[in-house]
């Protein structure tokens, strides 16, 4: 009797533990693997798209920037459930410029963001709301998500960041669902905090990189 | 039979998050000779290919050297084929291609070193290779290993016999004393010879490098080994590195969209070879995948063994566990770092010899600050020697500059 994947449909033989085509887990401890895509959770920040040190766009999960070399991984937070493994602490990221506010009314150009290296274009503003569009509503955000892959399976809210210009740039998360993410920390709801040129934040499990 | 090498894998991430994009995986396999093929040796067919120029009389190099051949002669079995040639303004052959049964007349020859005269490496690399020819057999690890400390005349000529040698089977090794030679050249010579180039930068060391080049020509126990990766549906190829002995890119080459080969060439005792491959995972959700199947094909001719194969799966985890998902293998990421230290310390000498003096200083004090951070601190320490010197001066030491070019890629150790 051959065993079908329940991820890509394909016939395996009966004795494969992982399938031949995809690689999903077969049989009885196959866990999740094939399942339709779970409810979103926050997921971590896994290395930055955008190197903190040169800006250099690195491919997701880099752990060493491409070009200058500076460390990408995130600090592995304390593990929740599972035994202690041993926890390689990166070389410490270069410390970002200090935050100095200064009082500006408009920035000088509207930033930038990419999210897969893709430009999305934003409207002059001192405060852009970032989320997805609803037609149900109406309810269309300064930088709607939704067509560069911000669905709700992606775990992006309506409304569920902005960044404010106040002499420099500040995220803030709006209370999302799944939160939003900067240097590897869930932001705390409706607090701003600054953001640098280059830096990559992430909205739900989408990764955004943030140019200036 | 099979289970004369084991085949390791891991993963930088036993589990990685689950994400709506593409993100890297790094896998490091471990190809080891195993305990089964402690005892085996290789027998051997080379020759020594030895200067002595007039400039060898410096610092009794001529002396060390001496006693360096006389000591690895020591190393080898009775059974193994040497010769010795050593050159100057001409070759001279001191030790014609036999048997190593008596090591007392092989030594007493060796007493024949002499320095004094010029220094013209070709002819003496054509007279190696005609002895090495005499006992040339597929089963032997027939090779000509060169030591030089100075610039020979018709280095094209060099280069064309290093040719000639690994079209018959040879491999050159090219060694370097001192800080006199010049290190792009005998680069060539071990690259086009598919063999290696080294650098001893003290006439003392000359004996510990010939034992390990010794050992390392009988511990090559396991011949013509070829991974080959089979990739689950979705998953793209990016890098792949050997990461040990010696980090070098090795290219994705693929028979289809879902397989990639590696032509790893030997394998040997204690030291193995290390190979760091950077996968792009497409999106999945939660679960446990195989993203490859690894297979290693090899022979161990000693053992009259060909078409043997060790198998590994490479499995990885998709979670949405925030704290999962940030654990490492230390082991892996510490291979990883090493990895891109190499490839700054490789741009920077890039840099340096195009003048783009800025560039390359500050690409040698980044990947001195990585090699820091791995303990790799000799290495570094000359490193940030030489971002100082290229600052200054504009220029790196010649010692300076062989240290990371023959060192620099030597930084992972498997086993132990």
């Amino acid at each position: 009797m051959a065993k079908q994947c329940p991820s890509c449909g394909i016939q395996n033989e009966d004795s494969a533990a992982f399938c031949d085509n995809c690689g999903a887990t077969l049989g009885a401890h196959a866990g999740n693997a094939g399942a339709p895509v779970a409810a979103p959770q926050a997921a971590p920040v896994a290395g930055g798209s955008a190197c903190p040190q040169c800006g250099t766009p690195n491919m997701l999960g880099t752990m060493f920037c491409d070009n200058c070399g500076a460390s990408l991984a995130p600090v592995a937070p304390t593990p929740t459930n599972a035994p202690a493994a041993p926890v390689y602490t990166p070389p410490p990221a270069p410390a970002a410029p200090a935050f100095t506010p200064a009082a500006s009314a408009l920035p000088p150009t509207p930033p930038r963001l990419t999210i897969n290296n893709q430009t999305i274009n934003t409207p002059p503003k001192t405060e852009l709301v970032i989320g997805r569009a609803d037609l149900a509503s109406g309810w269309n955000p300064d930088v709607d998500l939704a067509p560069h892959g911000g669905t709700p399976e992606a775990g992006v809210s309506r409304k569920h960041a902005r960044l404010v210009w106040q002499g420099t740039w500040m995220l803030e998360d709006l209370n999302s669902t799944n939160g939003t993410y900067l240097r590897g920390q869930r932001l705390a709801a409706n607090a701003k905090t600054p953001i640098n040129t280059g830096e990559m934040f992430q909205v739900g499990r989408l990764q955004i990189v943030f140019y200036t | 039979m099979a289970g004369e090498v084991q085949l390791s894998c891991a993963t930088h991430r036993e589990q990685v998050p689950v994400l709506t994009q593409p993100q890297l995986a790094y896998v490091l396999m471990e190809l080891m000779p195993t305990q089964v093929m402690a005892n085996v040796k290789m027998p051997l067919n080379f020759c020594f290919v030895l200067d002595q120029s007039g400039s060898m009389d410096d610092s009794d190099k001529i002396g060390q050297l001496r006693q360096a051949v006389q000591y690895a002669m020591d190393l080898v079995q009775p059974d193994d084929i040497v010769s010795i040639v050593a050159f100057s303004s001409t070759p001279k052959t001191l030790v014609s291609g036999q048997p190593a049964r008596d090591k007392v007349r092989l030594k007493e020859a060796v007493e024949r070193l002499r320095a004094g005269g010029g220094t013209q490496m070709a002819p003496a690399m054509r007279a190696g290779l005609s002895e090495v020819r005499k006992h040339l057999a597929p089963n032997r690890i027939n090779r000509l290993i060169i030591l030089t400390d100075g610039q020979t005349e018709h280095e094209p000529e060099c280069l064309r016999e290093a040719e000639a040698a690994a079209r018959e089977g040879v491999r050159v090794t090219a060694l370097g004393l001192g800080t006199d030679w010049n290190e792009d050249f005998l680069s060539q010579v071990g690259e086009r010879g598919t063999g290696e180039a080294g650098f001893i930068g003290q006439a003392q060391e000359i004996t510990r490098y010939f034992t390990e080049v010794v050992q390392a020509m009988q511990g090559a126990v396991v011949q013509n080994a070829r991974l080959t990766l089979r990739l689950a549906a979705g998953i793209t190829p990016r890098k792949v590195w050997r990461v040990a002995p010696l980090i070098s890119d090795l290219g994705v080459h693929g028979v289809s969209d879902r397989d990639v080969q590696v032509a790893l060439g030997e394998l040997v005792t204690n030291q193995g070879q290390g190979v760091l491959v950077e996968l792009l995972l497409p999106a999945r959700t939660e679960g446990r995948y195989r993203i490859a199947q690894a297979e290693l094909g090899y022979d161990v001719p000693a053992l009259g063994l060909t078409g043997e194969h060790a198998r590994a799966d490479i499995v990885i985890g998709f979670t949405n566990d925030p704290g999962l998902a940030a654990q490492v293998n230390p082991r892996v990421m510490n291979i990883i770092e090493k990895v891109s230290a190499f490839k700054l310390q490789t741009r920077a000498l890039r840099d340096a010899q195009a003048g783009d003096t800025q560039s390359a200083t500050k690409l040698l004090r980044q990947a001195a600050t990585m090699l820091l951070n791995q303990g790799e601190a000799d290495l570094a320490r000359t490193m940030r020697l030489e971002a100082e010197n290229l600052a200054q001066s504009g220029t790196l030491s010649q010692e300076g500059k062989k240290t990371i070019q023959f060192k620099g890629g030597k930084t992972v150790r498997l086993g132990g």
